[in-house]
């Protein structure tokens, strides 16, 4: 890389790192550990009665979960793979198109790199009492990612040039099943021919072959499961880049080269109030029908998921022992892989709001949001629902339907609260209210926001107190840090946005 | 020299800007003016290289999308966007170093921020900065490298009048040392004194295009004719 991108990307960095050490952040990091730190006291001050291989399991779950939503966030917070800033300053420059891409992907890979780093060691040293298993998964997974991208722009930039939008799918669809079917075709053979992580090359086949060979046959499992999920992800993500033409979106933000294009599309709303904003939103949705295929690369990456989890169901059952509890948490982890994804999706709600055509209707602010938010929540229900029977079904597990759909709506209601209706509250707050009454609610807000950063704390906080005693409070405890901490990452991610 | 050809810009069916060719010579000062979605934003965008198009861009002989073209080139976008966590002035050792400046850059750095009343905040992150000083930085960045074609967008909006004044300064000295300039604006009176072409586009096309001393022939001003122009395609598409 030019050292003028070295440079951007370092001081950047640096500046980022200078800005946090702040004394609010620091409390909160102060306390967080103590709360971290005090749960693995009490965690050491009784017996586990859990076997410690199942501990290592969830642990291994832990690593899949957050290395999705880490992958996810990153990638989906980067679907415009460049910044506005670096449109202008680094695609204009006089650089190498080389190492502009290279820039965006490094970019890409240190950040998921680093915020994966910290959370498996994190969960690493917290489950497995050992700095030495999380490192070692960390290298084998940073490889994977780093190598995925590569093969990922790559291909981009290939297929980009040469191909036509159907046969990018085509070839990416491909690849995914390729991947999948050597998935399963390890899983259901039990064989140890990795034939399947040869796209990953083949050092990293090497490395990956020697990591996975001494984990027992469920974590194998997982860590395909994993690769087949990122596969899927790679088709989702083929999408969105198409979606996101980063030099079109240029014209469309600086509001001049779109106009016509937007007044071509943009018809007048029948009827009046809420029906017609949902309305509006009907037509819009169906006048962007290539948006739809987001849901269909979601629901492909669902389907797949399924397929395998069938077959991993079957291989089991062959062998006569039960299925075990820890695809709870893989289903759960896909779960919330899947809200993640439509949460991004979702046209921002904020920005519906504050367009003058809608500000303009007779009805009531929260009668506004409500119908505003009524399709994107729709959106979520639903395929979170078919999600749900599809799992139920392939699992045959009823009882974890039940649990899964509890969970899937409290995160859904999460993330409307937080991640919607809050910030849309506010901005009605700001237009409607006199200046003392707004900072005060302000403040209220960003009181809330501090609190809902502290919650992931008391997730883990409680997935360490219940698990000794029970496997489905600890089920749940990590349920509940899984979702408050992707929540959290979920701001983190939509603040740009906002 | 500036050159484009027959460029055009297609959104779906829709073409955006339609065969429009536009000449920038060098010390000339040229304006592209047009109504709200008449396509300016586009055809600069084209110009610096950010969308694809049909047609042809030179930038003194070079297409526009090579490393050569590039290095003539600057771009000052209409909105402000600097890097958010690079203080000003490692925004402008940002550009030295893209820009391979040697090592006078710290001292053409030092002045061009003096002039615009941003030495001061140079220790500054970009997301600290209003949105005028922002405008500025953007400036500064654009002018460090000394381009020979400078495209600005709608330059003046969010500058204060004193930043206002020296940019008009700032392109007088660029004229005199024989640089393209190409202001992409809404606000004629800011360019009154300035220009030297004019280019008027409408919903793409290109309606008229002419220089000062013609216009002082007709006995028009700037806002005449362009007022002249466009009335008669509104009334032609109505």
């Amino acid at each position: 890389m030019s050292g003028a991108l070295s440079y951007l990307a370092t001081r950047s960095l640096r500046n980022i790192l200078k800005s946090l050490l702040r004394p609010k952040l620091l409390i909160a990091l102060i306390v967080y550990l103590g709360i971290l730190i005090t749960s693995i006291l009490i965690s050491d001050a009784a017996t586990f009665r859990i076997n410690p291989a199942l501990l290592q399991q969830i642990y291994m779950a832990a690593t899949v979960i957050l290395f999705i939503i880490v992958f996810v966030a990153t990638e989906l917070s980067g679907l415009y793979a460049y910044s506005q800033a670096e449109l202008i300053w680094v695609v204009s420059s006089p650089l190498p198109k080389e190492r502009v891409f290279l820039y965006g992907v490094l970019k890409k890979a240190y950040k998921s790199l680093l915020l994966t780093f910290i959370l498996l060691v994190f969960l690493g040293v917290s489950a497995v009492r050992s700095l030495a298993i999380p490192v070692h998964i960390f290298l084998v997974i940073s490889l994977g990612i780093v190598l995925l991208l590569i093969l990922y722009f790559s291909m981009l930039v290939l297929l980009r040039v040469y191909c036509s939008r159907i046969a990018r799918i085509l070839i990416c669809t491909s690849f995914t099943v390729f991947m999948g079917w050597m998935a399963v075709r390890q899983i259901l053979t039990g064989s140890n021919d990795y034939y399947g992580l040869i796209p990953l090359s083949g050092w990293n086949y090497y490395i990956v072959s020697r990591a996975i060979s001494g984990l027992t046959r469920d974590t194998q499992a997982l860590f395909f499961l994993a690769l087949v999920l990122v596969a899927g992800f790679l088709v989702y993500a083929f999408f969105a880049v198409k979606r996101a033409d980063v030099l079109a979106l240029l014209s469309d933000r600086q509001g001049g080269g779109g106009g016509k294009g937007r007044e071509a599309v943009s018809l007048p709303l029948g009827g009046q109030g809420a029906w017609a904003i949902l309305c509006k939103q009907l037509v819009e949705l169906r006048h962007r029908g290539w948006y739809l295929f987001f849901d269909f690369g979601a629901l492909f990456t669902c389907a797949f998921i399924c397929v395998v989890s069938y077959a991993i169901k079957s291989s089991v059952t062959a062998t006569g022992e039960a299925v075990p509890p820890i695809y709870a948490y893989v289903a759960n982890a896909i779960l919330q892989l899947i809200f993640a994804m439509t949460l991004f999706d979702v046209q921002s709600v904020k920005d519906e709001l504050a367009s003058a055509h809608v500000r303009l209707f007779p009805i009531s602010p929260w009668r506004k949001m409500l119908a505003l938010a009524a399709l994107p929540v729709a959106k979520k229900m639903t395929v979170s629902s078919l999600f749900i029977a599809l799992a139920g079904w392939f699992t045959g597990t009823p009882g974890f339907v039940v649990l899964l759909t509890l969970s899937s709506y409290f995160f859904a209601i999460t993330n409307l609260v937080f991640l919607e209706f809050l910030p849309i509250g506010n901005l009605l707050v700001q237009e409607q209210m006199e200046e003392n009454v707004k900072t005060l609610i302000w403040g209220v807000f960003k009181i809330g926001l501090g609190l809902i950063a502290l919650l992931p704390s008391f997730g883990v906080f409680a997935f360490f107190l219940f698990a000794r005693n029970n496997i489905w409070a600890a089920f749940l405890g990590f349920d509940l840090a899984c979702v408050l901490l992707t929540v959290l990452l979920c701001l983190v991610y939509r603040k740009k946005a906002f | 020299m500036l050159i484009v050809s027959g460029l055009t810009k297609r959104y779906r069916q829709v073409a955006v800007v339609d065969n429009l060719s536009l000449a920038v010579k060098p010390g000339e000062i040229s304006v592209l003016i047009g109504p709200n979605g008449a396509g300016k934003t586009t055809t600069i965008n084209c110009i610096a290289g950010f969308l694809d198009y049909s047609g042809d861009i030179e930038i003194f002989g070079h297409g526009n999308r090579s490393i050569e073209a590039k290095r003539l080139l600057s771009l000052v976008p209409e909105f402000a966007v600097p890097f958010d966590y690079l203080t000003v002035m490692e925004h402008m050792e940002y550009i030295a170093r893209a820009y391979s400046l040697g090592d006078q850059w710290l001292h053409h750095a030092t002045r061009l921020l003096d002039r615009f009343d941003l030495y001061t905040q140079r220790h500054k992150l970009g997301h600290e900065l209003s949105k005028g000083m922002k405008q500025k930085l953007n400036l500064c960045m654009a002018l460090l490298h000394s381009p020979r074609v400078i495209i600005l967008d709608e330059p003046i909006v969010g500058l204060d009048p004193a930043a206002i004044k020296e940019l008009n300064t700032v392109l007088g000295e660029l004229k005199n040392d024989g640089c393209c300039i190409l202001i992409s604006t809404h606000i004629l009176s800011s360019v009154a004194a300035l220009w030297d072409t004019a280019y008027i586009i409408f919903e793409g096309r290109l309606v008229a295009s002419f220089t000062r001393e013609e216009a002082e022939q007709w006995g028009q001003s700037l806002e005449d004719v362009y007022l002249a122009a466009t009335k008669q395609k509104r009334a032609v598409v109505m």
